[in-house]
């Protein structure tokens, strides 16, 4: 059967179990739009405000369903607009496959209207990208394109469609669905050499990274520290592995960290990295971390072993074999934990804050105990999203939506739209920044539109609450373009984008709109005003180790 | 800071070089020559390169090489058991007078003349950097119009680098 290149396309898509494209139409994809309407009953289309939007709604289904992410744009702008979407989901390795269309082959290179190098701009932010430039490589394309996204450690790919290959007949020969390429075994010997220094330890700790959540291995991370009685400390991306109030989580480790996971990072004489990469809002000081510890260093890609910081044993493979072959003996010493939970309880995280206005700390807890278990947390990058690591009672996998690697603002909104695609039966809460949201705040009218209804909860300080804090530690409090003076009125807007707005001032008045806004079924944003100068503790400042951590203001 | 010699297998398409020079550059790394071209499989490329680094980021730089879909193998060359050349060629201002002193001067290089005026002369050179850089060296007292190097292509004598 003879098919035109966008038929095709959407055949592959459709044959790779995608269902939910979020894409923006244009003139080079015109023709996709139309194969995509003329499957409309097995595909559906989001469309954004704008392309960033859309990327970042791929991304955040991608984190909430576990499947690829597909986000469409057209060339040159539409395709640059993507960009920022692209490099999120490359920092923090999400599966997602980005389709441009591009201009048609003959106009190639000639500065077209509308012409961009999209795979030139991309590839450093790409596992891979392709240019289709002969139809009957396009079905094996796509599908490779699927492939390559989800196997290893998974990221973002680009397809780069001419406009006359979309256009073009050719006979179509079904790629059939992807699998992700199978990792290779982990090493017997090294799991056997790990399992010892394990059983050896008198003070292990598992530093447990986003990969673990990637991979579907949760389970497994949970009956290894289980078995041999392990604290877990987590990076930002893998807060969600463990419950919050599992007796052996400690809660985020590094900048921000708690002091429980930074005071085991110091004091723990084996160091575990469950598929994490020792970024520098971990590792601050590369050469001081874990400084009393061995470290053995568990990843699917071996390019992140020594990397940042040298491990004395590596081993490759998917989170869930490595994790689950490594058998280790029952330990029930709880020294060690004791150990940690009495620092705990001498150092507890910072709490409380201006009692006449809302404090975003016990905000968080509040939102999980209106929200339910069930509820997916979406945030924006700034102070907001560090108090969500620290105090939203986490209880499921994949329920936090953040941006790690990148530290996107701007990106809550969109993935929050996507969240809510993946999972329309759960709520879905983003918390956000009133500096963050104002970068992309016209996704509203996606999520009204496409009947997306999230709850958007915006800690509305006045300022860039996190460049503040670092221009008042460290620029000798000169708030330079930081105090906004802004005059927006976020009730007003979400309501002339179709939505709910409700505001408030004191915690009784956030919990009451926050009831509402959950049962109301509407895109709601709720305009939280919070202290400007609360600051997020504890901090271990740039460069330095847990040894450096403050822990409060004073 | 050691030198190194890396040869790669990689897909012979458009965009591959931009690929893993692309990732020099964005991590750090530097190159100090490269050189490319078809293999007896027209369908595969090889790329010697050669960088200054030190031993724990040539690992990384191996590891960050082999995470690319177009990047068949990469192989570390070792210096011992490695042939590692480069092609030179040389324009040089070289009045008659001066032939016969130029010709000594090259005896103990096995260079080609593949042309020759009454001013100037191109000389061609194959042989190592190191052997490369005497020969320029030997050159010092004539004037140079133009140099050109190719940068090291290398094999070695025992592995045989293969692509997977």
């Amino acid at each position: 059967m003879e098919l035109t290149g966008a038929q095709i396309l959407v055949k592959t898509l459709i044959e790779q179990g995608v269902d939910t494209v979020f894409g923006y139409p244009g003139g080079t994809v015109l023709g996709m739009f139309d194969a995509l309407g003329e499957y409309g009953d097995k595909i559906k289309i989001i469309m954004p405000a704008h392309e960033q939007g859309g990327a970042h709604a791929a991304d955040g289904y991608a984190r909430v369903s576990g499947k690829c992410g597909v986000a469409l744009a057209t060339s040159g702008p539409g395709a640059t607009n993507l960009v920022t979407g692209i490099a999120n989901a490359y920092m923090d390795s999400v599966p997602l496959v980005a389709i441009t269309g591009n201009v048609t082959r003959a106009l190639m290179g000639r500065d077209t209207f509308q012409e961009v190098d999209i795979c030139g701009v991309t590839m450093p932010v790409t596992k891979h990208n392709f240019l289709v430039q002969d139809i009957s490589e396009l079905a094996n394309t796509v599908k490779e394109a699927f492939v390559i996204a989800a196997s290893g450690r998974p990221g973002p790919v680009l397809v780069d469609i001419p406009k006359d290959v979309t256009e073009e007949y050719c006979e179509y020969i079904p790629a059939g669905g992807y699998k992700p390429r199978e990792a290779a075994a982990p090493n017997q010997g090294s799991l056997k050499l790990a399992a010892d220094m394990i059983a050896k330890a008198k003070r292990p700790l598992i530093y447990c990274g986003g990969g673990v959540v990637a991979a579907n291995a949760c389970g497994q991370l949970r009956t290894l520290a289980e078995r041999g009685n392990i604290p877990v400390a987590a990076s930002l991306m893998g807060l969600t592995a463990l419950p919050s109030d599992h007796r052996l989580m400690l809660g985020m480790i590094g900048m921000h960290g708690t002091p429980a996971s930074n005071f085991a990072g110091e004091r723990c004489d084996l160091l575990i990295s469950a598929c994490s990469r020792f970024s520098d809002r971990v590792a601050g000081d590369r050469k001081r971390f874990a400084p009393n510890a061995r470290l053995i260093h568990l990843d699917i890609d071996p390019a992140e072993f020594d990397k940042n910081v040298t491990c004395d044993l590596h081993i490759r493979g998917s989170a869930e074999v490595v994790l689950e072959r490594l058998l280790i003996p029952e330990n029930q010493d709880d020294g060690w934990i004791g150990d940690i939970l009495r620092f705990k309880a001498e150092h507890p995280m910072p709490d409380g804050g201006d009692k006449r206005r809302i404090n975003p700390r016990g905000l968080m807890r509040v939102i999980r105990r209106l929200a339910g278990e069930d509820a997916i947390l979406v945030t924006d990058v700034g102070q907001h999203q560090m108090w969500a690591a620290q105090y939203y009672p986490f209880e499921r996998p994949r329920s936090f939506v953040t941006s790690g690697g990148l530290g996107a603002m701007g990106f809550g909104l969109g993935a929050a739209i996507g969240a809510k695609a993946a999972a329309p039966d759960r709520p879905v809460v983003l918390v956000t920044g009133d500096g963050s949201f104002h970068m992309n705040l016209t996704e509203l009218t996606t999520a009204v539109t496409h009947n997306l209804p999230v709850v958007i909860v915006i800690m509305n300080n006045g300022v860039l609450g996190m460049v503040r804090q670092w221009q008042s530690m460290f620029c000798g409090s000169r708030f330079v373009s930081t105090t906004l003076g802004r005059n927006a009125d976020f009730v007003k807007i979400c309501e002339g984008f179709g939505g709910l707005g409700f505001k408030a001032d004191t915690m009784a008045g956030a919990e009451a709109a926050l009831d509402k806004a959950l049962s109301s079924g509407r895109v709601c944003v709720i305009d939280c005003t919070v202290d400007p100068d609360a600051k997020v503790f504890p901090m271990i400042p740039p460069g330095g180790s847990g040894g450096d951590i403050i822990y409060n203001e004073q | 800071m050691n030198t190194w010699l890396l040869a790669l297998l990689v897909n012979n398409h458009f965009g591959v070089l931009m690929r893993v020079t692309g990732l020099f550059s964005r991590r750090g790394y530097n190159i100090a020559s490269l050189s490319v071209g078809e293999t007896n499989d027209p369908d595969i490329s090889r790329i010697t390169i050669q960088t200054h680094t030190d031993g724990a980021a040539i690992h990384q730089i191996i590891k960050q090489l082999e995470k690319l879909e177009d990047v068949k193998s990469v192989a570390l060359l070792p210096g011992a058991e490695t042939i590692a050349r480069e092609l030179l060629i040389i324009k040089l201002v070289v009045p008659a007078a001066r032939r016969g002193a130029l010709a000594e001067a090259l005896s103990g290089f096995d260079c080609k003349m593949p042309y020759e005026d009454e001013n100037k002369i191109i000389l061609e050179f194959t042989g190592s950097t190191a052997r490369c850089g005497e020969l320029i060296g030997v050159l010092d007292s004539y004037t140079v119009l133009e140099l050109c190097r190719t940068g090291v292509t290398a094999m070695s004598t025992v592995h045989q680098i293969q692509s997977i």
